[in-house]
């Protein structure tokens, strides 16, 4: 019980980050699963069924995207950071490493 | 094993997230699932040095989780009746539901048998009766409030947002309730007029009627009659019972669940009696004595009647609201119970 909390609460935490770690990643052109394993490689596991309505929803607010393109008689969906995107991820670098530094201070 | 003419789990899976999907999406998501499970699969199957087979899928699969966990996160959030809208539903439930079922059952209980004389089974078979069809007419009810409500959120835009907050203004807070505290003025103001009824009706039955000055001669026309007299004893255990309830309640300056269990108990017999009165209301008094002064009395009996009717019908809803208002109390109570202690 007191493992399932602790689990729920780092959830929780890097919830927040998804966003951030996705539009960083997105830079070059990356379909589902690639951007899926890029993010594992750097340490963030994260699920298919959060990943695709997030990149849907990045999309939708025109921050990604995207196009459909057949590899090998096989449609992938890739995905690309926008120039609105572009415009907006220095800003959340920005704002993220002002949070490092107030938590740090804070955990001091 | 041969993936183009058999149909395999992957497939299988495929069709189930299709069915979960609306029109809208189904295409282009079951597209982008398919292509992640294949990408998965050959990942797979590259680390593990072989074809993938029927129990690798199933493997991928259940990586994946059910087709309802997996078309979750791609449909938007749906209410019957959302949040907006959610706190007024509650409230038209809570005034109209107990207001529907205290009518019916006045009206059902007025309705099945208006002779008196009916013997014990027939009084029970009627009270059942009585009963189903309240219980039927309520959910009715219910039913249809759910669908009105369901209707405007469907319909107005507005309801599916949650409010901003720049709309909201502090000064629009509510004040603070107080269910426990009492209004002694009104207690007070009870116990003295019951007990004035309690004493009249009790010791002076034969009082009660009509006086009126006539060249100087003070004339009486009793209008009470003996079927009114059958309901004294339970009149008086009304009027007993609300005066006792509202000592105990002035000595504990505060209303405590017990207080509000007594408080039911009394609605729920002023509910009985009402509705007794109600049904014999005919029979309760007369104006036979009074042919001197009025001669239409049949007219003014029927008005009389009518008037009685409503006055006992508002004095049956008021008690009714007041038993629902004391068991939400209690249930309040119990629930914040652990959170104070």
């Amino acid at each position: 019980m007191e493992n399932q909390s602790i689990e729920n609460l780092i959830l929780e935490m890097r919830r927040g980050v998804i966003t951030l770690a996705v539009l960083s990643q997105c830079n070059q052109e990356q379909y589902g699963y690639s951007l899926m394993k890029s993010l594992s490689e750097k340490g963030l596991e994260i699920d298919q069924g959060t990943l695709y309505p997030l990149l849907r929803r990045l999309e939708t607010q025109g921050l990604l995207s995207s196009n459909w393109r057949l590899e090998d008689a096989r449609p992938r969906r890739y995905y690309l950071i926008s120039s609105e995107g572009q415009q907006i991820l220095p800003k959340l670098v920005q704002e993220w490493e002002t949070m490092v530094k107030m938590m740090e201070n804070m955990l001091e | 094993m041969n993936t183009i003419n058999k149909e395999t789990i992957v497939d299988r899976y495929l069709a189930a997230v299709s069915d979960l999907l609306p029109a809208r999406l189904r295409k282009d998501t079951v597209t982008e699932i398919h292509s992640l499970i294949q990408d998965a699969l050959d990942d797979r199957s590259k680390v593990e040095g072989r074809a993938p087979d029927e129990d690798m899928m199933a493997a991928v699969l259940k990586e994946f989780g059910s087709p309802e966990k997996i078309v979750a996160p791609y449909l938007p959030e749906k209410y019957l009746i959302g949040p907006r809208l959610y706190p007024t539903f509650i409230l038209v439930l809570k005034i109209a539901l107990p207001i529907i079922a205290v009518l019916m059952l006045v009206v059902t209980w007025i309705g099945v048998n208006p002779a008196a004389g009916m013997t014990t089974s027939e009084f029970f078979t009627d009270l059942i009766k009585s009963l189903a069809n309240t219980l039927s007419v309520v959910v009715q009810a219910f039913g249809n409030i759910v669908l009105i409500f369901a209707i405007l959120q469907w319909a107005i835009p507005e309801f599916k947002a949650i409010p901003k907050d720049k709309e909201w203004d502090p000064h629009s807070l509510k004040a603070i309730s107080q269910p426990d505290k009492i209004k002694r003025g009104e207690l007070i103001t009870e116990i003295v007029f019951t007990f004035i009824a309690l004493i009249i009706f009790n010791f002076y039955f034969d009082r009660v009627g009509i006086y009126n000055n006539l060249n100087g001669q003070w004339t009486f026309i009793p209008i009470l009659t003996d079927a009114f007299k059958t309901y004294i004893p339970w009149l008086s255990l009304l009027w007993v019972l609300t005066i006792l309830l509202d000592v105990l309640v002035l000595r504990h300056g505060a209303w405590q669940t017990g207080t509000r269990w007594f408080s039911i108990l009394v609605s729920a017999l002023n509910i009985g009696i009402a509705a007794s009165l109600m049904r014999n209301i005919s029979f309760l008094y007369t104006l036979e004595g009074a042919m001197g002064y009025w001669g239409a009395i049949g007219i003014l009996k029927s008005l009389l009647n009518q008037f009685l009717i409503i006055a006992l019908g508002i004095s049956i809803i008021v008690s009714a609201v007041k038993i629902v208002q004391m068991i939400l109390q209690i249930v309040r109570v119990k629930v914040s119970l652990p959170e104070s202690r």
